[in-house]
């Protein structure tokens, strides 16, 4: 489980800048999972800006049983069945069967095959990067980044020193970003 | 520096940054546009990673940021024009009263940094002290005695003091940090208090001194312990 709760705390205290870490941290993962069920995607980017501004105002109803990503998935499908309520030409795509295995499924491992393809190109080039780790770095990695463990956890896990997975998962980072800086991938949003 | 700030960054985006650490990191996002896209690149790759990358310059954040504005405004301008009474005038009061103590405060402090090594949460750093010791590795020495960093300064070129507070405990413990060198004779000798242990940061030996208000001396030994080990 992410563990925001640093960050959660600033932002119940107002801080606007704090809630901006929560969006650049969540937005993909939370477009990507409303996308999975509307299959617009103009929609899903509207259904998840609607879900972070009423997510900023109720921060206070959160009470930190969840991660904060569970709880904002649930906003956004929330306000997804809203509004494929409220229109009437939403009866034509709305599939409340889909959206109701959607609410279940939090793991959100997808298998839906991508149209766009500059995010294929990257998502093939980040995980051929990731293969080409040396195997205690790609280990810890993915343990981070797929099983969700924390650094202790990992630690017990890898039966190593904390400050040894920090390490591993930094060096992980830069050798995935030195793939990208040289694929010329980062352009993509730096422009 | 660079990969230092990359450091910290991959500590946040692993929900790992202490809370002081989380503190700094919102500021420095939100001023350096630089940190701010590092951030955003990270988040990238992870979630290519992830296989849950659907656009790869998707960016809400400025919308997001506009939206709360815009609604933040709407309720300052009903607050103004619709809920002005006189029961406020208590509230008002209030505010007069802090930013009489906020002059204050502020005149001392200014006070305070006329006078020299008197500097509070100095961000730029002396260089020499920078690649040794930096706020990631204070941070670090937290977490062998599970304390939270409170705050931290640097006295002079070779001498860092970092205020730490002790989970679960009104306990407060003060590290002093000092780079091995002819310099620090002097400093080192007028050193009466705590427990002074010899360490290594990498290749440079360090002189750390503990003491604390509230520590008995025993405790402060056994953190030494664990700091060494």
């Amino acid at each position: 489980m992410e563990n925001d709760r640093n960050i959660i705390s600033l932002v119940k205290k107002g801080d606007v800048r704090a809630f901006d870490i929560l969006v650049v941290k969540y937005q993909d993962r939370l477009v990507y999972s409303v996308y999975k069920f509307c299959k617009d995607f103009e929609l899903s980017q509207d259904i998840a800006q609607e879900a972070f501004v009423k997510a900023f105002r109720n921060i206070d109803k959160f009470r930190g049983e969840s991660s904060f990503y569970t709880w904002i998935y649930r906003i956004a499908i929330n306000t997804a069945k809203n509004y494929f309520s409220n229109k009437s030409r939403g009866a034509e795509t709305y599939n409340e069967d889909v959206l109701d295995s959607a609410l279940s499924d939090l793991s959100l491992n997808s298998d839906n095959p991508e149209t766009l393809l500059a995010a294929e190109e990257m998502k093939d080039a980040i995980n051929q990067a990731f293969q080409n780790l040396p195997d205690e770095i790609r280990s810890t990695l993915s343990l981070r980044e797929y099983d969700g463990l924390s650094y202790e956890e990992i630690a017990k896990v890898q039966n190593c020193p904390i400050g040894t997975v920090r390490s591993r998962i930094f060096k992980g980072r830069e050798l995935i970003n030195e793939t990208f800086s040289k694929l010329g991938l980062s352009k993509t949003w730096s422009n | 520096m660079e990969s230092s700030v990359d450091q910290r960054l991959s500590l946040l985006l692993d929900g790992e940054a202490s809370e002081f650490e989380t503190r700094r990191l919102v500021e420095d996002i939100s001023k350096n546009p630089h940190i701010k896209k590092r951030w955003l690149e990270m988040n990238k790759q992870k979630s290519a990673l992830r296989r849950e990358l659907l656009m790869p310059n998707l960016d809400l954040s400025s919308k997001i940021q506009n939206e709360l504005q815009k609604s933040k405004k709407t309720n300052n301008k009903k607050h103004h024009y619709y809920h002005f009474s006189w029961g406020k005038i208590p509230y008002m009061s209030t505010c007069s009263y802090l930013f009489g103590l906020c002059f204050t405060l502020t005149f001392i402090f200014f006070e305070f940094s006329s006078q020299p090594n008197q500097s509070f949460l100095q961000v730029s750093a002396p260089k020499t002290l920078v690649s040794t010791i930096n706020p990631v590795i204070l941070d670090d020495y937290a977490r062998n005695f599970d304390g939270n960093l409170r705050s931290y300064k640097f006295i002079s070129n070779n001498q860092v003091e970092a205020n730490y507070g002790i989970k679960g405990s009104n306990a407060n413990l003060k590290l002093k940090f000092f780079i091995k060198d002819g310099s620090n004779t002097v400093k080192l000798s007028s050193i009466s208090n705590g427990v002074t242990i010899n360490t290594r940061k990498g290749d440079k030996p360090i002189i750390i001194n503990l003491s604390s208000d509230n520590l008995s001396n025993q405790k402060l030994i056994s953190i030494s312990n664990l700091i060494l080990e």
